[in-house]
């Protein structure tokens, strides 16, 4: 098997079956390649004891079904071979009439027949190792947006015809055409030009339009203002028998804006998932006493559920199960599981790490804390869309400049000159000095960083971020998850070798616990085996297990007793310490820590030296966010720990220039406060919806890619309309002198395009290669 | 000159059919989704598909 290495030196394996990386040694990247290479025969029938039955009822297809097709979001779509897998379902239930995978919105459509049941269906995603979640018709986005976007390129398309074809035609006026030829020729030109002008640039009269009536800046306003000025002039002079046409210079900018502002959509749309916030706890599905099952969303104030092992809890409530070992992490950042006892109120959000447990609930979904929180995390995310861009700034500067401008010059130079000749000069100098350049090259400056931040593993969902990005003076860390793995490591053990069956003994008693120093056990000593002679397996809460092994003798069976219990914070100086007793007797000492990301002390102090204040905010408790803090270079008074959602948010709103970098729902608030929000690989999905930047590669390494594409994309956009404002002065002056006429214009516009064009692409070439 | 009168036309009538084409295909949804489709090319034909070669045969 090929091995590579990272520059940080992990080592990443290729996938056995489609060559995607892996990490960890893994020898497939998903279980669908690793079921495809394996050469599958995989029938099954579904027909007993199927959870999803449910789904069958007709109140439930009615809320689902959208055009005769039912929409899953898949959540853990890796490589081509989900693809190919999932899209073999006909094979496997042949009711099912058709199954289509959109990869980038991680989006399955399925067809079933008359007959065809969708318990069937669901049951057989989850079989094939995915975790699907059925979409609402209401919460389907990507139908919408794909209409929308198939009339952008139509409309696209229109304009590209029109600006080819128009170019035709003025060039064979320049090049002299003459009698039938030429009337035909200038008539066409007008032709032509409709569609563009009454079709294609819609958009822009909207976007004018808007920003006339709610008196804001937007770039449109002086577009428009070029395009139908340049019409008015070109077709006045069409009819008073005169050639100077600005129809196909017209055609060509509003085609070239076009373009780049569809490919910025592109771009921002491939990693916007189709599902509305909030979407995928909706259909986490819980059992009620009676056994029924029920959906989230269906669970009334005074319904007691079951909550099973690794599951959230999806609303508030009371827990009437005796005790809970219980995450609260995704909650309030708190990295080791916490007791709770009968009676006590556990919050939506939670997650359960014990057996099964009950729960009464005492609000629904939509009142819940978590959804407080989603709602005050969108009106953030409001507030925040309203940032004004450097080009809409410049833009309207620019049309006010160029009508003062225009207007003094026309009185002036038609009070003793002519106005005829005056005001033919004014149009052109308001057509030439159109922000084409600028119009343009923003949004292509944009696509191609987001393209390159893309191909880095950095996904963006708001085209801000550039600009943003280099006001950003303090950067807000969370902890747990995001400095560190979020996860507990063996890091130490008494006495330092600990033998075979003590191990398999150990891993036996953490068989099926779900508390993290299980995980991490099971992480460190994968090659153990589990041993299978464990009985009377109890937990006790929040202090350990406890577990006999039978030794059968002659005489009587003997019996030994293992327990594992949790060392007291005060006698060691790890995150977690626990001792394994043998009939009372200690035999072993194991230490666990949430082990920093290889990367972060790097990583602070490159930012440090950038004069980038760093801070820490946590949950966590004060004593273990210092000891990480300071172990990856912050400052003691820049680390904030054992906050709550709410006192995170209000720590980053106090500072300005913003940027935060979470993981967790308790950092969802802080995240849609700041300016730029970040959150890392793993992160919940309710986050991910309220950050600006997701890092679709692990760790924190992209943050440095991240600036760096930010310092190209600054230096480009400016150099950009540097480039745009030359050419506008200097094309401006030479249509006052009346040195511009349409062919000066056809030949000057495109050529500021594709100088902008070519500094684009430019400004994003590494010159120093690796 | 003369065969400008019958040049022009076609080829005002060649790019209205191609911006036609380029009009159905958008709205038969074929630019949708550009990923998925490259990926799906490479997959092993499946049982069915194949059940239909053999009949077919």
């Amino acid at each position: 098997m090929e091995k590579t290495k990272t520059s940080l030196g992990e080592s990443i394996q290729h996938c056995q079956y489609c060559g995607t990386n892996t990490i960890g040694g893994q020898r497939y990247c998903c279980a669908a390649c690793e079921k495809l290479d394996s050469d599958f025969a995989f029938v099954k029938d579904h027909k007993e004891s199927n959870p999803y039955l449910y789904l069958d009822k007709p109140d439930y297809a009615q809320t689902f079904i959208n055009d005769n097709q039912y929409h899953f979001f898949i959540e853990n779509l890796q490589c081509s071979s989900c693809v190919h897998l999932i899209e073999k379902i006909p094979d496997f239930y042949p009711d099912c009439k058709l199954a289509r995978v959109n990869f980038g919105q991680n989006l399955l459509t399925v067809e079933l027949t008359d007959k065809g049941q969708l318990s069937q269906v669901a049951k057989l995603i989850e079989d094939l190792g995915y975790q699907a979640y059925l979409i609402k018709k209401t919460d389907l986005e990507s139908k919408s947006r794909n209409l929308k976007n198939r009339d952008d390129l139509k409309k696209i398309a229109v304009a590209g015809a029109v600006a080819g074809n128009l170019m035709i035609f003025a060039f064979a006026i320049y090049a002299g055409a003459d009698g039938i030829a030429l009337q035909f020729f200038r008539w066409m030109n007008l032709v032509l030009f409709l569609p563009l002008l009454l079709y294609s640039a819609q958009s822009f009269y909207f976007g004018a339009w808007n920003a006339l009536k709610y008196r804001v800046i937007h770039i449109d306003l002086p577009i428009v203002i070029a395009l139908v000025s340049s019409f008015a002039f070109s077709t006045y002079n069409l009819f008073i028998g005169s050639n100077d046409f600005y129809f196909d210079s017209t055609a060509s900018f509003i085609f070239l804006i076009l373009l780049a502002r569809y490919f910025v959509k592109m771009t921002q749309q491939y990693y916007l998932s189709p599902v509305r916030l909030g979407s995928s706890l909706v259909n986490q599905k819980y059992t009620l006493l009676d056994q029924s099952p029920i959906v989230a969303e269906q669970i009334k104030v005074g319904d007691v559920f079951k909550v099973a092992p690794d599951q959230m809890i999806p609303v508030d409530g009371v827990l009437i199960s005796p005790k809970a070992l219980i995450d609260t992490s995704y909650y309030n950042g708190e990295s080791m599981p916490q007791v709770f006892t009968e009676a006590l109120q556990v919050y939506s959000g939670f997650k359960n790490l014990s057996e099964s447990i009950l729960i009464q609930a005492v609000s629904t979904m939509q009142g819940s804390q978590l959804n407080k929180l989603l709602t005050q995390t969108q009106d953030h995310l409001f507030i925040k869309n309203n940032y004004i861009n450097l080009s809409d700034k410049l833009a309207q500067r620019l049309v006010t400049a160029v009508f003062s401008v225009a207007g003094l010059y026309f009185i002036g130079w038609g009070y003793f000159h002519s106005y005829q000749e005056s005001f033919n000069r004014v149009l052109a100098l308001i057509v030439v000095a159109c922000p084409c350049a600028l119009a343009f090259g923003s949004p292509l400056t944009m696509a191609i960083a987001f393209k390159k931040a893309q191909n880095k593993g950095i996904a963006l969902r708001n085209a801000n971020v550039f600009e943003k990005l280099n006001h950003i003076k303090n950067i807000f860390f969370d902890k747990t998850g995001t400095l560190t793995q979020g996860k507990l490591t063996l890091v130490q053990t008494w006495p330092d070798q600990i033998n075979e069956e003590l191990k398999s003994i150990i891993l036996g008693l953490e068989k099926k616990s779900y508390h993290p120093v299980a995980f991490a056990l099971r992480a460190a000593w994968k090659n153990t085996n589990v041993s299978p002679s464990l009985t009377n397996i109890k937990e006790t809460f929040g202090s350990g297990v406890r577990g006999q092994v039978v030794i059968p003798t002659d005489v009587h069976d003997l019996v030994d007793t293992y327990e594992i219990k949790s060392l007291p914070e005060n006698m060691h100086e790890d995150d977690l310490a626990v001792v394994v007793l043998k009939n009372g007797t200690a035999v072993a000492r194991l230490y666990f820590n949430d082990e920093l990301r290889q990367e972060s002390k790097d990583l602070i102090h490159k930012l440090r030296n950038r004069h980038l204040n760093c801070y820490l905010l946590t949950g966590d408790k004060k004593s273990r966010a210092f000891q990480k803090g300071q172990a990856c270079g912050i400052q003691s008074d820049f680390i904030f720990s054992e906050l709550y959602p709410e006192e995170k948010k209000e720590i980053v709103k106090k500072y300005h220039s913003t940027m935060m970098i979470g993981d967790g729902l308790n950092d969802a608030l802080a995240l849609s406060a700041s300016d730029i929000g970040i959150s890392v690989k793993g992160s919940s999905h309710l986050t991910i919806d309220s950050s600006d930047v997701l890092f679709l590669r692990g760790g924190l390494e992209p943050l440095l890619e991240l600036f760096n594409i930010g310092l190209q994309a600054d230096r480009t956009l400016k150099r950009n309309l540097a480039l745009a404002l030359i050419y506008n002065i200097l094309a401006g002056t030479s249509a006052l002198f009346g040195l511009i006429n349409p062919f000066w214009a056809a030949v000057l516009m495109p050529m500021s395009t594709i100088i902008v064009l070519l500094s684009s692409l430019f400004g994003f070439i590494d010159w120093r290669k690796k | 000159m003369s065969v400008l009168i019958l040049v022009i036309p076609m080829a005002l009538v060649l790019g209205a059919g191609f911006l036609y084409a380029f009009f159905w295909a958008t709205s038969s949804g074929q630019f949708d989704d550009l990923t998925t489709p490259s990926m799906r090319m490479l997959d092993q034909d499946s049982k069915k598909i194949q059940n239909n070669k053999e009949n077919n045969l």
